[in-house]
C-alpha cells in the first residue's frame, strides 16, 4: 500500500500541445507516466477556470457544493462585482478585519488530517487565509497584494507622456536630475484613500545600465541591474500610529536613457510578517523564507499587467517566469526531501499566466500575431512545456514503490481572438435597458453595472461567462417574478446558443446552460442563472467581467493576454498522467478526491461524486 | 452617541515589532491620531486635572492651589456633567478613588494585597467585561501598569518581556471589550502623557465625526468636551478645551467602495 500520493498541479497545460510534443519524441517524464502518449484527459468543471477547477480537485465536489462559480459574482443587494475566493469580515470600524476564504466543503487534506494522514499543500487556489490542518500549508492564488487587489505594479518614468494603465500607479519623475527624489508606494491609508510612501532615492549608474534606490528598507541600497528582476526590497510602512505593515518589492529597469523607464512589482506580503496568515502553521511561510530566501507571496505572481500595458517587454516577463518556476520547485524540493508520509500537493501557476500572454505569437489567426513576433517568440509556450516536463522529471527522482505521483493540469488552453459583449447582446434583443442616454462602450458610464436601468432589465451579464436573471425579491431592484426564471432561462439560451460571428461566419457561443444542468449542492442557489459556453477562439470580452456594457456584440482581442481557456468546458479538458495505471473510462477532476483518499486509507465518504481514477496501487 | 475611553499613560507611538497586537494595531490606523499637549508644569494631578475637567490650570493661576490637583474641589468633570445629563457611567477602580469622581458611578473595587502589573491588568479586564452590561454610556477603563513597567530599570532584558506580555495581554483584553461596541460607539485610547519625564502623549479618537485634518494638534483639555459632544453633552462655555468631534460628520476624502472595488479586481488579468 502507498504512504505517500505526489500531486504536482501543472495550471494550464494543453493536452494537444503535450501530445505534439510527445509525438516528436519530447517531454521525456509525462510522456513516461502516459505510456508513450497520447496523454489521457481530465473533464474540468464548468466554468473551465483556475479556481473553480482546483477548489472541485480539493473538495471533491461542483461548484454547487464548494461555492467557487468564478473570479467574480456579484451582490444582488448591490449588484457589485465581488472577488469571489475570499473575503474580509470586520464586526466594527473598531476591530481589525479577519479574511475568510469563500470555498466551502471540506478539502481532501482536513479528512486525510481526521484520519491522521498529513499533508502539505503548496500553493493551492482559494487556499487563502490559511486553514489549519496536520501538515503545512502556503496559501496560493487569493493572496493578495498589499493594497487588497491581485496586483498592482508602479510604473517611474522620465516620460511626461505616459498615461497611467490598467491595474498600476504611474510616477512621472523629472527629467535631468540625478539622484531622483520619489517614493515608494505602499498600502493604502485605512478609509482615507490615499497610499502610505516612504522616500525612495534613485541614483542612476556610471555606466547608464544601472541604478542604486536608496530607502530606509532593507538593503539600505539596492542595485538594479538593466534587463534583470532586481532581489526583493524589504519595506516598512507606517499605517499610522502603532501599527506598520511590513512588505517587499521588487525592480525591473527597462531603461535608463533617453527616457528613465523603471517597473516595481506589486508590493508583497512579506513571508516573516504577512498582514494576514498566507501559511498554516503561522510561521510556516517564514521558515521557508529562511530556507530559500525571499519569495513571491502574493496569489498571481507574474506581472501580467506590466507586459499587457507594455511596461516590461516579453523577454522580461518570461525572465521572470523562469524564475518563479525555480521558486515554485525549491519549494517543492524541500518538501520531497523531507517527505515520509501523506498527501504533498504543490501547484505551478505559470504555465497558465504564461500562455495567457504568449498564445498570440503562435496562433496565426490572432489579431497581434505577427510573423516577427513569431520567429522570436513563437517556441515560448513550448519551451516552457519542456521546463515543466523537466521538473516532473526531477519530482520523479523522489518516487519509489510505496509513492503514487500524479501529474495533472486543471484546463487546457485556446486562442482569445475575438471578445463577445454579452450585456450588448442582452441590450440588442430586449432582456437588458441601459440607463436612458447611456451610450454602450463607454466604460465610465456603464462599468460595475452603473449603465443598466433596473426597472426595465430581465438579466445582465457580470464575471467570465455568467448571467444572471434580474429576480424580484433575490435582486434588490429585481423585476422578474421568480417563478417565471425558468421560462426566460430558456429563451435565453435558446436565442444565444449557436450565436454567430458576422465578421468570420464562425459559431461564437456553442452553447448556454441553465445552472440547474451544470451544479447541485447546498451553495446551487448562488450560482449564476446561465453559464455561456464560447467557441474555441473567443471569450466573454473584456468588459462583460465588470457589467460594462460594449457598443458591439464582437470585438477583436487586441491585448497581449491573447489565450484563454474559458470556453466551452468540454473543449478544454486538462491532463492526467500518473504513475499507477489510470481506469480507461473518462477521468473527471472530481474523481482526484476520492482516489487520493482511497490510495492514502482514509475512509472516502459516501456521497462522494467522484470515483476511483485508480485502484491498483 | 455612547463613549469607550481607554487611559494608558506611556503608551508608546509604536510599539515593539515582536508583539502581536493586532487590535491596539487596527486602532492606530482606524483612528485619528492627535498628539496632545498637556499643561507645562510636570505633574501628574495636573495632567488629569485637565482630562478630566477640560480646564486649563495654568489659567487658574494663583487661584488652583496644589490641594486642587488632587482634589478637583468644586470644578466638575465630565463624567459628572455627563451623570448630570443621565448618562449612566462605569468606571475603573483607579478612578473610581479620586476625589470627586461622583459616588454613583459604579467602579471596581481596588485591589487588597500586592499584585504584580500583569495580573492587576488581567483582574481589571475581567471586570470591565464582567460589569460592562447595555446599560452604559461611557465607560472609561485605565490602567497605569505600563507607566510602572517602563519606570522600572532592574533588568531591561527582563523589562522588555514583561513590556511584550502586557501588551498582548491588554491587546487581546481591549479585543474582547470591542467586540461589543458598534456605530454607535467613539472610542478614545489616551495616554495623557508620554513616557519618561512627561513626554507629549497622544490621542486615538475613532467615531463619527472625529475631525480627519491630519496635522490636528490637541491639548489634554479638549478630550473633555470631545467626550460630551459624542454623548451629545452640550460642553459648558467654561471649559477651555474645544471638542475635537463634529457630531454628525463624517470625512469626506474616502475612496468610494465601488473604487476600491475596481481597482482590487482589475489586476485580475481577466477584466480590463
Amino acid at each position: 500500500m502507498p504512504r505517500k500520493v505526489i500531486v504536482i498541479g501543472l495550471d494550464g497545460l494543453e493536452p494537444k500541445v503535450i501530445d505534439a510534443l510527445i509525438a516528436r519524441g519530447e517531454m521525456p517524464a509525462i510522456r513516461s507516466l502516459s505510456d508513450g502518449g497520447p496523454v489521457r484527459r481530465i473533464e474540468t468543471t464548468f466554468p473551465a477556470q483556475t479556481p473553480v477547477a482546483w477548489s472541485t480537485f480539493s473538495t471533491g465536489v461542483n461548484p454547487g457544493g464548494h461555492g467557487i462559480y468564478d473570479f467574480i459574482h456579484r451582490d444582488p443587494k448591490t449588484y457589485l462585482p465581488r472577488l469571489s475566493l475570499n473575503t474580509y469580515e470586520q464586526p466594527s470600524i473598531f476591530l481589525p478585519p479577519r479574511a475568510v476564504n469563500l470555498r466551502k466543503g471540506v478539502p481532501v487534506w482536513k479528512r486525510l488530517g481526521d484520519h491522521g494522514v498529513p499533508s502539505v499543500v503548496l500553493r493551492c487556489p482559494a487556499t487563502y487565509p490559511a486553514e489549519d490542518l496536520r501538515g503545512r500549508m502556503l496559501s496560493g492564488m487569493g493572496v493578495p497584494d498589499i493594497l487588497g487587489g491581485l496586483g498592482t505594479g508602479t510604473y517611474y518614468t522620465t516620460d511626461r507622456g505616459a498615461q497611467t494603465a490598467e491595474s498600476e500607479a504611474l510616477v512621472l519623475l523629472d527629467r535631468g536630475r540625478d539622484p531622483i527624489d520619489t517614493e515608494l508606494l505602499g498600502p493604502y491609508k485605512p478609509g482615507r484613500g490615499r497610499r502610505v510612501s516612504i522616500p525612495m532615492r534613485i541614483v542612476i549608474g556610471a555606466d547608464r545600465s544601472s541604478l542604486d534606490i536608496h530607502t530606509a528598507g532593507e538593503p539600505r541600497t539596492l542595485k538594479v541591474h538593466m534587463g534583470e528582476w532586481s532581489p526583493w526590497l524589504k519595506l516598512k510602512f507606517s499605517l499610522g500610529p502603532l501599527q506598520s505593515v511590513r512588505a517587499m518589492v521588487r525592480f525591473f529597469l527597462v531603461a535608463v536613457e533617453p527616457e528613465l523607464r523603471l517597473y516595481a512589482s506589486p508590493v508583497n506580503f512579506d513571508p516573516a510578517k504577512p498582514m494576514f496568515p498566507i501559511s498554516s502553521p503561522p510561521d510556516y511561510a517564514k521558515d521557508l523564507e529562511s530556507r530559500l530566501g525571499a519569495y513571491y507571496t502574493t496569489g498571481m505572481v507574474e506581472d501580467h499587467g506590466a507586459l499587457n500595458n507594455g511596461r516590461i517587454d516579453e523577454d522580461a516577463f518570461l525572465n521572470q517566469c523562469s524564475l518563479v518556476m525555480n521558486e515554485r520547485e525549491r519549494m517543492l524540493t524541500g518538501e520531497l526531501e523531507r517527505m515520509k508520509e501523506g498527501f504533498l500537493f504543490c501547484l505551478f501557476d505559470t504555465p497558465d499566466r504564461l500562455q495567457h500572454m504568449m498564445w498570440r505569437f503562435g496562433d496565426p489567426k490572432h489579431p497581434l500575431f505577427t510573423q516577427e513576433g513569431k520567429e522570436r517568440y513563437g517556441s515560448a509556450i513550448e519551451e516552457h512545456y519542456r521546463e515543466c516536463d523537466a521538473v516532473v522529471g526531477r519530482v520523479m527522482n523522489y518516487v519509489d514503490d510505496e509513492t503514487v505521483l500524479v501529474v495533472l493540469s486543471d484546463h487546457g488552453f485556446a486562442g482569445f481572438r475575438r471578445g463577445v459583449e454579452l450585456n450588448a447582446w442582452l441590450a440588442a434583443n430586449g432582456w437588458l435597458r441601459p440607463k436612458p442616454g447611456v451610450q454602450g462602450g463607454d466604460k465610465r458610464e456603464t462599468d460595475m453595472l452603473r449603465g443598466v436601468d433596473w426597472s426595465e432589465t430581465k438579466a445582465y451579464a457580470v464575471g467570465l461567462g455568467a448571467i444572471y436573471l434580474n429576480v424580484r425579491g433575490r435582486e434588490s431592484n429585481g423585476i422578474l417574478d421568480p417563478a417565471e426564471a425558468p421560462l426566460v432561462r430558456r429563451q435565453i439560451a435558446e436565442q444565444l446558443s449557436g450565436l454567430i460571428d458576422p465578421a468570420t461566419g464562425d459559431v461564437a457561443i456553442r452553447r448556454v446552460l441553465a445552472r440547474d444542468e451544470i451544479y447541485s449542492g447546498p451553495l446551487a442557489d448562488e450560482a449564476p442563472d446561465l453559464l455561456v459556453q464560447c467557441n474555441d477562439g473567443y471569450r466573454v470580452d473584456w468588459g462583460t467581467a465588470l457589467g460594462g456594457i460594449g457598443r458591439n456584440v464582437f470585438e477583436d482581442n487586441r491585448h497581449a493576454w491573447s489565450g484563454d481557456h474559458i470556453i466551452d468546458a468540454t473543449l478544454v479538458p486538462g491532463f492526467v498522467a500518473a504513475n499507477v495505471p489510470l481506469r480507461t473510462s473518462d477521468i473527471r477532476m472530481v474523481d482526484m478526491y476520492p482516489s487520493i483518499l482511497h490510495a492514502l486509507q482514509a475512509p472516502v465518504p459516501d456521497d462522494s461524486e467522484g470515483s476511483l481514477a485508480w485502484t491498483e496501487t | 452617541m455612547k463613549v469607550l475611553l481607554v487611559t494608558l499613560p506611556g503608551l508608546p507611538i509604536e510599539l515593539p515589532a515582536d508583539v502581536e497586537t493586532p487590535t491596539l494595531s487596527h486602532l492606530g490606523q482606524a483612528a485619528q491620531w492627535f498628539p496632545l499637549d498637556g499643561p507645562s508644569e510636570k505633574d501628574r494631578g495636573l495632567y488629569w486635572w485637565s482630562l478630566l475637567t477640560g480646564r486649563d490650570p495654568e489659567k487658574l493661576g494663583r487661584e488652583l492651589d496644589r490641594t486642587l490637583s488632587t482634589c478637583l474641589a468644586p470644578v466638575k468633570t465630565f463624567v459628572d456633567l455627563a451623570t448630570d445629563h443621565a448618562k449612566r457611567c462605569l468606571v475603573g477602580e483607579e478612578l473610581s478613588h479620586w476625589p470627586r469622581l461622583r459616588h454613583d458611578v459604579p467602579s471596581s473595587p481596588p485591589a487588597g494585597a500586592q499584585e504584580d502589573p500583569i495580573a492587576r491588568l488581567q483582574r481589571r479586564l475581567r471586570w470591565l467585561n464582567d460589569a460592562w452590561d447595555g446599560s452604559f454610556d461611557l465607560v472609561w477603563f485605565h490602567d497605569d501598569g505600563l507607566e510602572e513597567l517602563l519606570a522600572d530599570r532592574s533588568s531591561p532584558t527582563d523589562s522588555r518581556i514583561v513590556i511584550s506580555n502586557y501588551l498582548q495581554t491588554l491587546d487581546r483584553g481591549l479585543e474582547r471589550s470591542f467586540t461589543r461596541l458598534n456605530e454607535e460607539w467613539g472610542v478614545a485610547v489616551v495616554s495623557p502623557y508620554g513616557f519618561p519625564e512627561f513626554q507629549q502623549g497622544h490621542a486615538l479618537l475613532a467615531g463619527e465625526g472625529v475631525c480627519s485634518d491630519s496635522a490636528a494638534r490637541a491639548n489634554l483639555v479638549d478630550l473633555a468636551p470631545t467626550f460630551l459632544v459624542w454623548l451629545g453633552v452640550k460642553p459648558p462655555d467654561s471649559l477651555d478645551g474645544r471638542s475635537l468631534v463634529t457630531a454628525g460628520t463624517a470625512p469626506n476624502d474616502q475612496m468610494s467602495e465601488e473604487e476600491l472595488l475596481r481597482e482590487r479586481l482589475r489586476g485580475l488579468g481577466y477584466v480590463e
